[in-house]
C-alpha cells in the first residue's frame, strides 16, 4: 500500500510540474523577437493570408490569452497543429517518439549489458591491466564527441567494408531499408511490431539498422556508467560486511555477485534513470547522422522554425518522461535496498 | 539476479548474432533495384495539397503527381505547351479575347485521375475555386492582382457577379448555384470593403469540355501563373468526399493524399515523413513513366548522403555547392554543374530608415563587393551574375544589361563624398541566417566594406526573426534570396514596388517611375512595349542599388552513372520530371 501511495503521490506531483514547465517554456519561446506567422505562411503570402495564420494560432493575442487558449486545448488532449509539418502535434509525437523510444531502449540495453559488467570487472581487477584498459575505454566514451563517433562508426562498419568487400556490414542510416515496408503499426516500435506481425523482412532490416545508432548513443553513457559502477563497487567492497562474508568462507565471486553488486547499484541506477529520461527527449546529433526520425530531429526542426505548438508539445513530453523516469528510479531504490522506505 | 554478468561465452554469442543480422540483411534484402529510383534530400515535403503547398520539396512531388492546364516545353521557361488543355490560348486562335480579358481552355478528354475517374471541365473550375476559397499561402498567385483604379496591389476575393456579358453559347451555372456562391462569400467575408471595391474578379463559365476565365482587366502573365503547382487540377468528387472546401482552412486529407492525373501516383508516405514513394500510373493519358517507382528519402546529414551515393544505396543525392569537391571525380558518380535555377540571392539595403537611405552608400557597397571571389570561391563557379529584379531565363530579362563590377577606388570616392556631408564613422549591421553559403557571403561583405571604411557587424538570426525585422524596417541590410514562383517579371515585381514595402519589398525601396512602369507592363497588350518597360525597370533598379544582386546559382545534380536522362528531365522552374528518367546498369 505504501508503494501504491508513493506512486499516486508522485503522479499527482506531475501536474504542477507540467504546469510550471509549460509556463516557463511558453514564456521563453515567446520572448524571442519574432512573429513566426509570416515564416509559417510563406514569405510571399499576402497580408490577408498571414493574418489568417496569425488568427488561427492567436499570435496577435496577448500572451496570457495565448497561454490560456493553449492550456484549454491541452486539457482536451489537443496539443495544437504544427505549422511546419501541417499535422496535429499529437500525430507528430506519435510518429517520432516511438523511434526515439526504441533507439533509447536498445542503447540502454547495451549500456546495462556492457557497462555494468565492465564496471564491476574493473573494480574487481583494480589497478591491474583490465582495470586500466576499461578506464581508458570509459574515458574515451565520455570525451569523444558523439557526432564524431557516429561518423567514425559509419565509415568503419558501413563505408569502408562497402568499398573493400563490395558490401557494407551495417546500414549507415535510417530505421529500415528503403525497399522494406515498415511493419504494420501496433506499438510504433519496428522491432516489436515486426515480431508481433511475423514480418521477418522488417525484423531483420530494423535490427540491422538500429545497431550503429544505438552503439553510438550508448557510448557516452557507457563511460559514465562504467566509472560510477567501478567507484561504487570499490566503495562497497571496502565495507565490513563484505569482509565478514569472506571471512565466513564465501567465495570471492559469490561475495561479489550476491552482496556487493546489488548494494553498489544505487548510484548506477540513478544515472541510468536520468540518462534514459534524457535520451527520450531526443538525441539530436545521433538522429541527424543516422537519419533516425526521432524526437531530436523533430525538436530541432521545431526550434529552427519557431514552431510554438511543436516546441510546447515536445517540452511537455520530455517533462512527463523525466518525472516517470525519476519515479521508476525511486521504486527501484526500494527493491535494491529494503532499508529505503518510499515516502520516508 | 537483476543485472546479468556477461561472461565471455554470452558476449561471443551476442557478437555472433549481431554479425549474423548484419550479414543476412544485405544478402536477403536488396538495396538497389533497377526499376526504382532512390533520391536522398535534406528536407521532407510539408504537404501534398497543391492549394496549400508552398515549398520546394513538396512542390517537386506535386509537379509529378498532378498536372496543370499548361506547362513548359522541356527545359524552356518561356515556351508553353498544353497539358490538360488541348491548345494554348492565344489572341491569334481566338481563345484569348482581343481585350485580353477572356481566356478559354479546351479541356483534354479521356484523361483519368489516379482513382479511375475521368477529368471534366468542372474539375478544372473546382480546382481554382478551392485555391481561392481556402486562401492559403500560394493563393496570392491566383488572386493577388492589380486594381487598375487604385494602382495598388490588392487582395481579390473570387466573387461570382454575373454572367450577363458572357457568350450565349456557354452554359453557365444555374441561378441557384450562383446564389449559393454569393451567400457563401457574404457569410464569410469580414471585409466589406473588399466587396465594394472594384477589384479584379474572375468568373468561370463551364461548358462540356471548356472552361473560360474572365478577368476584370488584362493581365499579361496570366498563362505563366497557371503553370505553377497552385494551378494543379484535382478531382472534385474525391475532394468533396474528404472534407470539401472550407473557407480559409486547409484540407488535412488532401495534405497527405493525392488525387491527380500525372504519370505518377502516391504509393505511400511514411508517418515519420522520412520516406515518400510514388509509383507509375499505368493509365496515364500520355507516355508512361519509364521507371516503376521513385523513393524520396529524407537524410539531413550531408556526409551520410554522400556515403550512400558512393555505395549505391541511393541513385541521387543532394550535395550543396560548397561540398561538390567531395564527390567530384569519384568513380561512378556524375556531377552535373549546369542546371540554371530561377532564383536570385541578394543583400537588401534598407532604403527608407537606415544609413542606406543614401544611394551613395548603397552604390559604394555594391562597387566594393568582390564578385569574383563570390562566384569562383564561394559558389565554385556554379552560377551567373545577374541584374535584378529579374533573373536569367525569365521572360523580360535584358541579357545585354551589364552587371556591376568591383571598383574599390570608386567605392571609396562615394564613401568620402558621403562623409563630407555626414562626418563620423559608418557602422552597419548585416542580418543573415545560418547556412554555409550565407555565412561565407556575410563574411565577404564585411571584409569588402571594411576596405572602404564601412564597419559591418554580422547578426546571425533565425529565419522568423529576420523576416520580422525586415518587415518592420528595423535593420540596415540583410542577406536574402528569392525563388521565382512563375517565370515572369510580375512575380518578382513586388520586390521593387512601393506598396510592397514591409512585405515583399525587402529593401523598402520606393520609386514612382518604377511603379508606373510595372503597372503599365502588366496591362499592356503590346509585347514590344512590355519588354521595353521591364528593361527600363531593370536599368533604374540597377542605378538605384536597393539590392546588391549577388548570384543566380546553378543547381548541381549529383547522381550515379547508371541514372539516365536525369539532367535532361529538369526544368529550371518546375524542377525534375521523373517520368523521363530511367536506369541502365
Amino acid at each position: 500500500m505504501k508503494l501504491f501511495e508513493f506512486i499516486v503521490r508522485r503522479l499527482l506531483l506531475l501536474i504542477p510540474v507540467l504546469i510550471g514547465l509549460s509556463l516557463v517554456t511558453f514564456a521563453i519561446s515567446h520572448l524571442i523577437p519574432a512573429n513566426p506567422g509570416k515564416a509559417w505562411a510563406g514569405e510571399k503570402a499576402t497580408p490577408e493570408v498571414i493574418e489568417q495564420v496569425e488568427d488561427e494560432y492567436h499570435l496577435n493575442d496577448p500572451l496570457h490569452m495565448q497561454y490560456f487558449y493553449y492550456m484549454s486545448d491541452l486539457l482536451q488532449g489537443d496539443l495544437g497543429d504544427s505549422p511546419t509539418t501541417n499535422r496535429p502535434v499529437r500525430e507528430d509525437i506519435e510518429s517520432y517518439f516511438p523511434a526515439t523510444f526504441e533507439l533509447t531502449l536498445v542503447a540502454m540495453t547495451i549500456v546495462v549489458l556492457v557497462g555494468i559488467p565492465l564496471g564491476i570487472f574493473s573494480a574487481v581487477k583494480r589497478n591491474k591491466l583490465p582495470d586500466h584498459l576499461i578506464r581508458l575505454f570509459s574515458l574515451m566514451g565520455s570525451s569523444m564527441p558523439i557526432f564524431w563517433l557516429g561518423l567514425l562508426l559509419q565509415m568503419a562498419f558501413s563505408f569502408y567494408p562497402g568499398i573493400v568487400f563490395g558490401i557494407p556490414l551495417f546500414p549507415p542510416k535510417g530505421r529500415i531499408g528503403a525497399f522494406v515496408d515498415a511493419p504494420d503499426r501496433i506499438t510504433g516500435l519496428y522491432i516489436v511490431d515486426s515480431v508481433l506481425t511475423l514480418n521477418g523482412e522488417a525484423l531483420l532490416s530494423s535490427l540491422a539498422h538500429i545497431i550503429l545508432p544505438a552503439v553510438t548513443l550508448s557510448f557516452a553513457i557507457l563511460g559514465i556508467i562504467m566509472r560510477i559502477t567501478r567507484s561504487s563497487m570499490l566503495d562497497v567492497m571496502n565495507k565490513e560486511y563484505i569482509k565478514t562474508a569472506r571471512a565466513k568462507g564465501l567465495s570471492y565471486n559469490e561475495v561479489i555477485q550476491k552482496h556487493a553488486v546489488k548494494n553498489a547499484m544505487i548510484p548506477t541506477v540513478t544515472i541510468l534513470g536520468m540518462s534514459f529520461g534524457g535520451l527520450l527527449g531526443g538525441a539530436v546529433l545521433t538522429e541527424t547522422i543516422f537519419a533516425w526520425p526521432g524526437m531530436g530531429t523533430y525538436s530541432l526542426q521545431a526550434i529552427q522554425h519557431l514552431d510554438f505548438p511543436a516546441i510546447m508539445g515536445f517540452t511537455l513530453l520530455i517533462g512527463f518522461v523525466y518525472v516517470i523516469a525519476n519515479l521508476v528510479v525511486d521504486i527501484m531504490y526500494a527493491y535494491l535496498d529494503p532499508r529505503i522506505r518510499l515516502g520516508g | 539476479m537483476m543485472f546479468a554478468l556477461m561472461n565471455r561465452k554470452s558476449a561471443a554469442i551476442l557478437i555472433l548474432i549481431v554479425l549474423l543480422i548484419a550479414g543476412l540483411n544485405y544478402q536477403l534484402i536488396p538495396y538497389n533495384k533497377d526499376e526504382v529510383l532512390v533520391i536522398e534530400t535534406p528536407a521532407e515535403p510539408r504537404g501534398l495539397d497543391p492549394a496549400t503547398n508552398y515549398e520546394t520539396a513538396g512542390g517537386n512531388i506535386i509537379h509529378n503527381i498532378y498536372e496543370t492546364l499548361i506547362s513548359y516545353n522541356g527545359s524552356s521557361t518561356t515556351d508553353l505547351k498544353p497539358v490538360l488543355c488541348t491548345i494554348i490560348p492565344t489572341p491569334e486562335n481566338g481563345l484569348i479575347s482581343p481585350d485580353g480579358i477572356n481566356y478559354t481552355f479546351i479541356i483534354r478528354q479521356d484523361v483519368k485521375f489516379h482513382n479511375g475517374d475521368t477529368l471534366t471541365a468542372e474539375d478544372v473550375r473546382y480546382s481554382f475555386e478551392r485555391v481561392v476559397r481556402m486562401r492559403q499561402s500560394p493563393s496570392w498567385m491566383i488572386m493577388d492582382r492589380y486594381n487598375p483604379e487604385r494602382k495598388k496591389w490588392e487582395w481579390t476575393y473570387w466573387h461570382n457577379h454575373s454572367y450577363d456579358d458572357l457568350d450565349d453559347n456557354f452554359t453557365v451555372m444555374t441561378d441557384s448555384e450562383v446564389d449559393d456562391y454569393n451567400e457563401r462569400v457574404d457569410a464569410h467575408n469580414s471585409r466589406p470593403e473588399v466587396i465594394n471595391n472594384t477589384m479584379r474578379k474572375w468568373t468561370y463559365a463551364v461548358k462540356d469540355w471548356t472552361v473560360r476565365f474572365k478577368l476584370d482587366a488584362p493581365y499579361s502573365p496570366f498563362l505563366f501563373v497557371l503553370t505553377h503547382t497552385v494551378g494543379s487540377i484535382v478531382n472534385k468528387r474525391t475532394v468533396e468526399a474528404h472534407g470539401g472546401i472550407k473557407e480559409g482552412q486547409k484540407n488535412d486529407w488532401m495534405n497527405e493524399h493525392t488525387v491527380g492525373t500525372g504519370p505518377w501516383k502516391l504509393k505511400k508516405w511514411e508517418p515519420d515523413r522520412t520516406k515518400l514513394t510514388i509509383e507509375r500510373f499505368d493509365d496515364y493519358w500520355g507516355e508512361n513513366a519509364k521507371l516503376k517507382e521513385v523513393i524520396f528519402l529524407t537524410v539531413h546529414q550531408q556526409t551520410t548522403r554522400i556515403i550512400d551515393l558512393q555505395m549505391g544505396f541511393t541513385d541521387v543525392a543532394y550535395v550543396p555547392t560548397p561540398s561538390l569537391d567531395e564527390v567530384r571525380g569519384k568513380e561512378g558518380i556524375i556531377v552535373d554543374e549546369g542546371a540554371m535555377r530561377l532564383a536570385g540571392y541578394f543583400i537588401a539595403f534598407n532604403c527608407e530608415d537606415s544609413i542606406f537611405s543614401d544611394v551613395r552608400l548603397r552604390q559604394a557597397c555594391t562597387l566594393a563587393f568582390d564578385y569574383d571571389v563570390m562566384l569562383n570561391v564561394i559558389y565554385n563557379g556554379l552560377g551567373q551574375r545577374y541584374v535584378g529584379p529579374w533573373v536569367h531565363g525569365m521572360y523580360g530579362y535584358n541579357e545585354s544589361i551589364e552587371v556591376w563590377e568591383q571598383d574599390i577606388a570608386a567605392a571609396k570616392d562615394l564613401v568620402q563624398d558621403y562623409k563630407s556631408d555626414n562626418p563620423g564613422s559608418i557602422e552597419v549591421a548585416l542580418m543573415y541566417t545560418s547556412s554555409e553559403i550565407s555565412s561565407l557571403l556575410a563574411q565577404l561583405f564585411r571584409s569588402n566594406c571594411d576596405e572602404i571604411g564601412i564597419d559591418v557587424t554580422l547578426q546571425l538570426l533565425s529565419w522568423p526573426t529576420l523576416l520580422e525585422l525586415t518587415d518592420k524596417g528595423d535593420f540596415d541590410c540583410t542577406l536574402l534570396g528569392w525563388l521565382a514562383d512563375f517565370p515572369h517579371p510580375d512575380g518578382n515585381a513586388p520586390t521593387v514596388m512601393s506598396e510592397q514595402k514591409g512585405h515583399s519589398n525587402n529593401a523598402w525601396y520606393e520609386n514612382q517611375k518604377v511603379d508606373a512602369w510595372l503597372l503599365e507592363a502588366v496591362q499592356t497588350n503590346n509585347e514590344t512595349r512590355r519588354l521595353e518597360l521591364y528593361h527600363l525597370v531593370q536599368n533604374q533598379v540597377k542605378r538605384d542599388c536597393p539590392y546588391l544582386w549577388t548570384l543566380q546559382p546553378n543547381v548541381p545534380a549529383v547522381y550515379r552513372d547508371w541514372v539516365k536522362n536525369y539532367v535532361e528531365a529538369n526544368n529550371p522552374f518546375l524542377g525534375r520530371y521523373y517520368a523521363d528518367v530511367y536506369k541502365e546498369k
